[in-house]
Order: structure tokens, then C-alpha cells, then sequence
């Protein structure tokens, strides 16, 4: 949404609610005539008051046609018709109480009130002015006219007057300002975009640092520690393929979404991929647990709890000085988490030097991401176990 | 929560600081209501003492709305608004009580509409629920009096019609207030779900530019140093010395450079994402954040988006100087303590200035903020975490 619209919505929003509240005070105000105009029936069974309840009804029923369709037809006919039952109503009552006055009950004003909260089809405050107005005019015409008819002595309603005029002064200062909340929205809203876009660059860039991490850096160390001679042939290999990986064009997509359909068989997961790979590298990974469960995981979590495990298990193979590691994965209806255990020569994280990024960057960093956590706990001479823990897919059917 | 348990502000604090000029002239008008119904209808008054109170009460009402309305002290608390209208309640008794014997028409019953207008001030500020509790409590209330309430004057109102004479300008006025609270919600939560996926949409076509982005700089950071080294050692296959050296010289500069973006938070970027937009000395960039343990990114996202917005308004400021500009995060425990420094050469209080509606904004996004301006000296403090 374009920030242009936001303020217009924002500002339809306020209008359209100004409007309801003004019809939903209309609708109490011509409910309450019609129980008032009841009581007084029941209070002067010879009087002929109740037909009033004719027009104080269709008042009633277009005042809610006016709410659903603010056109300018329905407010000029809730005008004409609410005009005539004000006329009616103050006619029936002066005529049956012919010393009942407008300080004395609502009932003579509360015709009135809702014609001056007609509100009209406009979405300015100017237009619910004019309209506000109109509606006031209409209504001390005919209490005017009532009072001709029925020679009453003339008396000015004051609860209609102190409406429109509260009405009139709400509206403008709306008016004058709405620049001011106009002003403030843009900035908010570019402010939610580039947080958006921020976010956007963050991961990506996660993503790119893990990435550089577990090829280039993984291959420049390598070659660091080769001895003189000719290259190891996985390595050569390896440095082959990542080289044409990261100079191709969609090393940094993300993979397709596939949260409706995880479900990926497990055997061929990125996990399983990353034990493979370690095996092939002379390390003993024992598999134990659920490994189903990583079949809920989507593609994306997939990929990332695959490499980071294939980060804890290269952390194993060089840092820990043993050549066993077990990887326990355990499901649960919220999450999927796969521990990687060692009884190697353990470590303390604080320790680790801050440029060493590979468990903090291909690990912590990439589970991060996607919205998972890692918890280490890790004790020098006593072996180390990783956590890894991200949210998993609904449960749906079976699963592989 | 539900629609019903929130308010307009919670939903858009901008848009219902919009509101506060209208809130003004309410609060003025209540006052002027109660003072000139009194004024007008003295002779009805029988204890002129307990007439004072009931404009004293209401005084306290819109005193209250108008205090806890400021964007200094967003959001309008519940406590604030059992303050509000408990002093309305109040006023509606002391009202009735004061004419008790001698009163003799409609008008001097004022306190029902003001009690009403209390209502709709506070209809952008609280959510709709409290407002259908507080319009049927106020009504029976009035209802509840007037029953009591011994009739004078010359005409004889029939017991219903007394009720509702009573209770609807209350009544009629509270339940449009709360209609106006609910469809505001209303309005807004589904404006704001349909931006959510309209926003999701854009972000599609804006990633692949994020990702080629991200992507060709570390393709030019590759191919200026790893390419040729690996393709160099590919075809010679042998390592030597020299190749050993040369290969922990370029991980140290791969990796330092990674540490770099790794340690930079999002703060950091957005300073320099202003410098570089502005292209002057106007702005610093993110050597004006202190963040040592990285709290930052502690920030929920809609704490990030208002801190976001708050310092694009404040360099925006005229009389913003960039040299005093300063913010630091300092973690205490789970919690993290913000202290934002800016120098304004504002001649304009701070809550009349165009900085006020993000200030209201920064305070229902952190609830503890604190604003010290001594001109030119402007301090914001605020929390987040637990």
C-alpha cells in the first residue's frame, strides 16, 4: 500500500466512524422518542398521540438505510421525512399537553438531534457541516411551524442549537487539523517499509556471510593446513564445485516457500545430506531419535538446520579430537529439535575468538533466521551438545 | 485481543493524536456546558456549594481526559479512565443534588450531556468495551437518580419519560461514542491486515533487487581475491608456501570484513543509510550509536519501526544539529535502556511541535518513555525487555 493511500484510508477510516457515531446517536435519540411517545400515549389514553409513531418509525428505518448507503438521495429523503415528524411530534404533544415546553422534555428535541447528525454523503468536515446545518434548519422549521399550528407560545429548543453547534466546532477544528495528522503517517509508513527491506537485507546477508563461511573460508583454511604438494582431490573437487556455486546467479535465493507442504522425504533432507557428508569426511555420526520429524520442517528450515548441523559436525571433526558425534532428532507438535553431541574436548563460547564466526555465523545466525534458536552447553574436557531447535509445520496426514 | 479490547490509539497512536485538537475543544465546550447551564439556571439551584462541586467535578474529569490524552503520556491508561469517569459519575449526582428541591425544567439538568461528552472524548482513546460498560453504568446511574429525584415546575413528566430524559443524552451520546471506538478498530484492523498482504506482495519484487544486490558484492569481493587465487592453484594443483600464506592472508580480510557486517545492527544501518541519503554533514552516521552488547536487535519490530521513524522526524527537524546527536543502548540484565540526546534550536515547546505525534507514538511503543527538553538540549529515554 502506497503511503498516499494509507493517509487517505486513515482519514476515510475517522470519517466513516464520525459518521457512525452520529447515526448510532441518531438511532437512540429516535428510539427513545418512539418509547417516550409511547408513555405519554399510555399517560393520556384520550389524546390522540400514537400515529406519531408512524413517521418517528420511517425515520427510524431510513436513518439506517442513510448509515449503510450515505448518498445524497437518502439524506435529503431522511431530511424531509424526519422534518415531518418532527412537525408531527410537536404538533401531537402541543396539542395534547398544551403547556409542555422543550425545557420540560426530550421528546420535543430528539427528531431534531438527528437530523442535525445527518452526516450527508460528503467525506470532508466541511460537507458534515453544511449538512449539520441543513439538518438543524429543517428541524427548527418544523417545531416552528408546530408552534404556528398550534398557537404555542414560541420557545427556542436549546439541545438541538447546543448540537449544531458542537458539531460545528468538532468539524472544524478536524478542518483546520487534519494537515497535521496527514503529516505524521508518511513517515511512519516509511519507516514499516524500510524495516520491511531492512529485515530483507539482514537475512539475505546472513545467509551470504554463512554461505562464504562454510565454502571459501572452509577451502582457504583447508588449503592453509595442506602440506606441500599436490591438492587433496576432494578438496580440489569441492573448490570446484562452490566456486562455480557462488559466482552462479541464485546461490542467494531463498528456496521456494513449501510451508503448506513439508512433508520432503527425510532420507533426502539437507540434514541427512550434512550426516552423509560428515561420514564421508571419516567422522562416525550416529543418527538416533525421530528422524521423521525433519520431514515437517519446510524447505528453507530445512536447508538452514542442515547447515548449520553440517557446521557443528566440521566443528567436531576439527576442534574436538574425537571421531564419533551423535546426532538426536525429537519432534514435537510446535517444533523440531535436532541436538548434535560430542565427548570431545569441549569448549567455552566466551572464549572463542571474536572473529571465528562458524558457530556464531553458520550456526546461531543461520537458526536464527529462520525463526529458531540454538542453546550450547559445552564444559572444557567434558564434550559439547548443540541444540537446535525451529518451529515445524502443522501436523497434517502422514509424514515421512 | 479482540477488536472490542483495543483501541484506537493502541492501533494507530498517530492517527488518534490527530484527535487531540478535537479532545481540546471538547474539554473547553464540557466546561463552558456545565459553567453556563449553571450560570443560566441559577434560580433552580438550591445548594449553590454542591453546584460548585459538580462543575469541580466535571473540571476533574476533563482535566483527567485532557492530561492522560497528552502524547507525553500515552497511552491512556485504564486507571486514567476509572479517574475519568468515577469524577463524571460524581458530577452527575452532585448535579441532581443541587437543584433537588427547586428544580423546574430539563435544562437544569446539564450533567447527562456532559457526562456523554466525557464519553466521546474518551472514544479515541479506550477501547469500546470500557466505553458500552461506562455508557449502561452512567445511564442507569441517571435513570436511577431521576426516579429519586423529587419533580417541581409545571409539568408533570410521566414516570418513563422522566427515565429517559434523563438517561439518553447519556446514553445516545456513550453508545456513539462507542459505536465510533469500534468501527475505528474495526476499519483500521482490516485496512491494516490488507496491507499486510499488499506489503508482502511488494517485498517479492523488492527482495530479488535486496538478493542481486547482496549478491553481486560478494561476487566483486570474490572474484577480486578468491577467484584467481582457487582458479591459479585449481590449475597448477600443488601447494607451496607462498599459496599457504596467501590463503590465511585472504581469510583474515574475508573474515574481518564479515565480522564487520555481523556486528553492525540494524540501528547502525539506518544512521548510515541516512548519511548516505543525504549525501551532507547533516547527518551523522553510526558512530553516533553506542551499542557494546549489541541490544538493538533486541527491539521487537514494531519498537524498531517507531525508533526508525522517530529519527528520520528528529533530522528532519529544522534546527536539528547533527552534533549533538547521540543514542545509547545499555543492557541491564534482559532489559536494555535507550538514551537518545539531540541538539534543536526549537523555539516551540516540544509537545506543540511536529515531533509530538511521534512522541506519542514512542510512548505506546515503550511505555516508560521520558522527554527532557532544555532548549536546545533534547533528551528521550525509554525501555524495552523484561
Amino acid at each position: 500500500m502506497s503511503q498516499g493511500q494509507s493517509q487517505h484510508v486513515g482519514l476515510l477510516a475517522v470519517n466513516r466512524a464520525f459518521s457512525r457515531f452520529a447515526h448510532v446517536t441518531g438511532y437512540v435519540c429516535l428510539a427513545g422518542g418512539l418509547c417516550e411517545i409511547a408513555d405519554y400515549q399510555t399517560a393520556a389514553p384520550t389524546a390522540l398521540i400514537w400515529p406519531v409513531l408512524l413517521p418517528l418509525g420511517v425515520t427510524l428505518a431510513l436513518l439506517v438505510f442513510l448509515d449503510r448507503w450515505r448518498t445524497t438521495f437518502y439524506s435529503i429523503l431522511f431530511l424531509a421525512v424526519g422534518g415531518v415528524s418532527q412537525y408531527w411530534v410537536s404538533f401531537s404533544l402541543l396539542t395534547a399537553f398544551p403547556s409542555v415546553r422543550s425545557s420540560h422534555t426530550l421528546v420535543l428535541s430528539l427528531v431534531a438531534v438527528s437530523l442535525v447528525l445527518v452526516c450527508g454523503p460528503g467525506f470532508v468536515p466541511t460537507s458534515t457541516i453544511i449538512w449539520g446545518v441543513l439538518g438543524y434548519a429543517v428541524g427548527l422549521a418544523a417545531s416552528l411551524s408546530a408552534m404556528l399550528v398550534t398557537r404555542a407560545p414560541f420557545s427556542l429548543d436549546v439541545i438541538p442549537l447546543v448540537v449544531v453547534v458542537g458539531l460545528v466546532l468538532v468539524e472544524s477544528t478536524d478542518a483546520i487539523t487534519r494537515s497535521r495528522r496527514i503529516a505524521v503517517r508518511p513517515e511512519l509508513d516509511r519507516a514499516v517499509l524500510d524495516d520491511e527491506l531492512s529485515v530483507l537485507r539482514y537475512r539475505t546477508e546472513v545467509r551470504a556471510a554463512a554461505l562464504m563461511h562454510d565454502t571459501v573460508l572452509g577451502h582457504l583454511s583447508a588449503i592453509a593446513a595442506t602440506v606441500d604438494g599436490a591438492l587433496p582431490t576432494r578438496l580440489t573437487a569441492e573448490m570446484q564445485r562452490d566456486l562455480a556455486v557462488l559466482i552462479g546467479e541464485d546461490w542467494l535465493e531463498e528456496p521456494a516457500p513449501s510451508t503448506d507442504d513439508p512433508g520432503t522425504d527425510w532420507r533426502r533432507s539437507a540434514l541427512m545430506t550434512a550426516v552423509k557428508e560428515a561420514r564421508g569426511l571419516s567422522l562416525t555420526v550416529d543418527v538416533t531419535g525421530d528422524p521423521g520429524a525433519i520431514g515437517r520442517l519446510t524447505t528453507e528450515r530445512d536447508q538452514a538446520v542442515g547447515l548449520a548441523v553440517k557446521q557443528c559436525l566440521i566443528n567436531v571433526l576439527r576442534h574436538a579430537q574425537v571421531e564419533r558425534a551423535e546426532v538426536v532428532i525429537i519432534g514435537s507438535e510446535a517444533d523440531v529439535s535436532v541436538m548434535v553431541i560430542d565427548a570431545g574436548r569441549g569448549f567455552s563460547e566466551e572464549l572463542i575468538a571474536s572473529d571465528r564466526l562458524g558457530l556464531r555465523q553458520s550456526v546461531r545466525r543461520r537458526i536464527e533466521s529462520v525463526g529458531g534458536e540454538v542453546t550450547l552447553w559445552s564444559t572444557p574436557g567434558r564434550g559439547t551438545s548443540i541444540l537446535i531447535r525451529v518451529p515445524a509445520s502443522a501436523i497434517r496426514g502422514k509424514h515421512g | 485481543m479482540t477488536g472490542a479490547g483495543l483501541s484506537y490509539q493502541q492501533l494507530d497512536p498517530a492517527g488518534s493524536y490527530g484527535s487531540r485538537p478535537i479532545t481540546l475543544v471538547i474539554s473547553m465546550g464540557i466546561v463552558a456546558l456545565a459553567a453556563g447551564a449553571t450560570a443560566l439556571t441559577w434560580p433552580a439551584v438550591s445548594d449553590p456549594l454542591t453546584a460548585f462541586l459538580a462543575i469541580f467535578a466535571t473540571s476533574i474529569a476533563v482535566l483527567g481526559v485532557t492530561f492522560w490524552s497528552s502524547p507525553l503520556r500515552a497511552p491512556f491508561r485504564s486507571s486514567g479512565f476509572l479517574v475519568v469517569t468515577i469524577s463524571a459519575g460524581v458530577s452527575l449526582v452532585l448535579c441532581a443534588l443541587s437543584t433537588w428541591t427547586t428544580s423546574v425544567d430539563l435544562d437544569d439538568q446539564w450533567a447527562p450531556i456532559t457526562v456523554g461528552l466525557i464519553l466521546v472524548q474518551l472514544s479515541s482513546y479506550r477501547p469500546a468495551r470500557e466505553l458500552i460498560g461506562a455508557t449502561i453504568l452512567g445511564g442507569l446511574l441517571a435513570g436511577f437518580v431521576s426516579v429519586l429525584h423529587p419533580t417541581f415546575g409545571g409539568f408533570e413528566l410521566p414516570p418513563l419519560v422522566r427515565v429517559l430524559d434523563a438517561a439518553l443524552p447519556l446514553v445516545a451520546l456513550g453508545a456513539g461514542a462507542t459505536a465510533y471506538s469500534a468501527v475505528l478498530v474495526r476499519s483500521l484492523g482490516q485496512w491494516f491486515a490488507r496491507a499486510g498482504v499488499t506489503e508482502r506482495g511488494v517485498s517479492t519484487a523488492m527482495k530479488e533487487r535486496i538478493v542481486r544486490s547482496v549478491h553481486d558484492d560478494r561476487v566483486s569481493i570474490l572474484n577480486n581475491t578468491v577467484v584467481p587465487f582457487f582458479a591459479e592453484i585449481l590449475e597448477r594443483n600443488a601447494v607451496g608456501e607462498e599459496d599457504r600464506l596467501r590463503s590465511q592472508s585472504i581469510a583474515n580480510k574475508i573474515r574481518s570484513a564479515m565480522v564487520a557486517d555481523v556486528d553492525r545492527s540494524w540501528l547502525d544501518s539506518v544512521m548510515d543509510q541516512l548519511a548516505v541519503e543525504r549525501g551532507d554533514s547533516t547527518v551523522p552516521g553510526s558512530e553516533v550509536v553506542q551499542d557494546p552488547h549489541r541490544a538493538a536487535s533486541d527491539m521487537t519490530t514494531e519498537q524498531r519501526i517507531v525508533v526508525r521513524a522517530v529519527i528520520l522526524a528528529l533530522v528532519d527537524h529544522p534546527g536539528f544539529d547533527s552534533d549533538g546527536f547521540a543514542i545509547m543502548i545499555v543492557r541491564k540484565g534482559s532489559a536494555a535502556a535507550v538514551t537518545l540526546t539531540a541538539k534543536l534550536d526549537d523555539d516551540e515547546s516540544i509537545t506543540r511541535s511536529g515531533l509530538a505525534p511521534y512522541l506519542a507514538v514512542l510512548r505506546i511503543a515503550f511505555g516508560d518513555l521520558h522527554v527532557t527538553f532544555q532548549r536546545p538540549a533534547l533528551t528521550l529515554k525509554f525501555s524495552y525487555g523484561s
